[in-house]
């Protein structure tokens, strides 16, 4: 419950950052109406040279692309803006600070900079994905969007899983800016991971999990994906929280600063 | 020593080139991190529209142009980076720009050095990766294609130009407006999308290409790539080349014209 408090706290703390700078808002949303539409409209390319890309119809790939930009909106809306700052702490001993709070530090590492402005994604993201199974006629079950919902929660677990231990990589190397090289990986979630082939998608599924992110909960809601994956997918999830827990306490004991 | 002759701007310029480059080589994890970055996008690009051209069929490019395509394009993006943007944008927002102000080569000079520096180490970097990306297709079994570098050379001197001129226009942008954000995330995104990154524009519908052809975002990128791969010769060839030149000229104009303007209102502080 305090920690509950606390985020409510942080998200309060955005909300009010965010209303200073409505302009911004506003800007970001129509910018990324723009680009998603431009996104959508590279994404018929494809389909000028055949009926499916990797097995998959126009308008599930479409549908991807929407589950991406929710779950990438709501992650960098949560976490990823504040954990991308850790290297940056790191490197100039702010960690200090944040260490000594009665607070996990890796839930304030992680939460501290909620950026509200990225719900933009999110409403952009829901708009694809509900037009897309429209215009696709996808017919889809109670049970599968149930799936579907625990499959993407499972998705954003993993995504800040990879992401925390990405980031952790400052206590051992400096200056390693690893997340330049995450960005444009995850890029591999807004379509779907069949396009690698039999071998490679699967260390999409099971390796760098990021199929979570988008393809999975669609595969499970339209039925390409077989349901009893998912208590896999779970028990994934839970190992991916153990590695980063172990690797977060390994990276605060290495930590130094200039006072230690 | 104001850097007027041509002997001392040349030594200014290699000077500083030399100093930005053996710099950096001290980062050596830093530039690995870097070199991985430069071809995550790229690939991930190549390969699904590598598979959407394999699978389909009426396609401008064959698949083994595709791969081709973004091999020299990583090279391009690597060495054409707006790099001098990047770094000025941050440095004005830090209050950290005046003091090229108080060099006595001056601005231009000194950045111009500094990028050339850049992209001798992008290209030491990226070259390498390159001709092993190249290497491990063949050793797929994915045929070669033809490359005509010779051709593409007058291409790749106006995208660097282009790119550098931008970069300056840019630059006095901000000064003027203090949007670096805006700014920045507008030029990457158009770039991405009409250079060529996002998708091939040899794979748009004509009337996309005709636009993108307007524009000088191709001018950057894929213009230079397209040349080595043949798929430019003869009128558009001469065309495209003139169409990027008179970007430079137009950008560079307007660099003139704002340049002063732009550098008093950051001498003399914003309303």
């Amino acid at each position: 419950m305090r920690y509950l408090r606390v985020f409510l706290q942080l998200v309060a703390f955005s909300f009010k950052k965010m209303l200073v700078s409505r302009t911004d808002f506003v800007a970001r949303l129509v910018g990324v109406i723009i680009a998603a539409a431009m996104i959508a409209l590279v994404l018929v390319i494809p389909f000028q040279f055949g009926e499916t890309l990797a097995g998959w119809s126009r308008y599930e790939v479409m549908m991807v692309l929407g589950v991406f930009y929710v779950s990438n909106g709501l992650s960098w809306m949560l976490f990823r803006e504040g954990i991308s700052q850790l290297e940056g702490r790191i490197r100039n001993a702010d960690l200090d600070w944040i260490l000594v709070r009665p607070v996990s530090a890796a839930f304030l590492c992680s939460f501290a900079d909620v950026d509200l402005t990225r719900f933009t994604d999110i409403i952009v993201g829901l708009g694809i994905t509900v037009y897309s199974c429209l215009a696709g006629g996808l017919v889809v079950s109670v049970v599968g969007i149930l799936a579907a919902i625990v499959a993407f929660i499972m998705g954003i677990i993993l995504t800040y899983c990879l992401y925390l231990v990405l980031n952790s990589m400052g206590f051992w190397v400096e200056q390693a800016f690893l997340e330049h090289v995450a960005n444009p990986v995850f890029l591999v979630g807004k379509f779907p991971v069949e396009i690698w082939g039999p071998n490679i998608s699967k260390l999409f599924f099971w390796v760098i999990p990021l199929a979570l992110m988008s393809v999975v909960p669609v595969g499970v809601l339209t039925g390409r994906y077989d349901l009893g994956l998912l208590p896999m997918f779970v028990l994934m999830s839970v190992g991916w929280v153990i590695i980063t827990s172990i690797v977060w306490r390994l990276g605060v004991r290495k930590y130094l600063t200039a006072g230690s | 020593m104001n850097g007027s002759k041509p002997a001392n701007s040349l030594r200014v310029i290699s000077l500083s080139a030399w100093t930005n480059f053996m710099s950096h080589l001290e980062y050596r994890f830093t530039l690995f991190v870097w070199v991985l970055a430069a071809v995550v996008e790229p690939f991930i690009w190549s390969v699904i529209w590598y598979v959407a051209v394999r699978d389909g069929s009426g396609a401008m490019l064959s698949g083994s142009q595709v791969l081709y395509y973004y091999i020299l394009l990583c090279l391009m993006i690597r060495i054409n980076s707006p790099w001098t943007f990047e770094d000025l944008r941050v440095k004005i927002l830090l209050g950290s720009f005046s003091k090229y102000l108080l060099y006595p080569s001056g601005i231009f000079r000194t950045r111009l050095g500094e990028e050339l520096g850049m992209k001798l180490l992008n290209l030491v970097l990226i070259l390498p990766v390159s001709v092993g990306w190249m290497i491990i297709l063949s050793l797929w079994g994915i045929p070669g294609v033809a490359l005509n570098l010779v051709v593409a050379l007058p291409a790749v001197i106006v995208a660097l130009s282009l790119q550098f001129v931008v970069d300056m226009l840019l630059i006095r942008l901000v000064l003027l407006t203090t949007r670096s954000d805006g700014l920045a995330t507008g030029y990457h995104f158009l770039t991405r999308l009409l250079g060529g990154v996002v998708v091939p524009l040899a794979l748009l519908p004509g009337w996309a290409q005709n636009i993108a052809a307007l524009f000088p975002f191709r001018y950057v990128l894929s213009f230079p790539v397209e040349c080595a791969l043949g798929l430019v010769s003869g009128n558009d060839l001469v065309m495209g080349l003139g169409i990027g030149a008179g970007w430079v000229a137009i950008f560079g104009v307007l660099y003139w014209l704002i340049s002063l303007p732009a550098l008093k209102l950051n001498e003399y502080g914003y309303e």
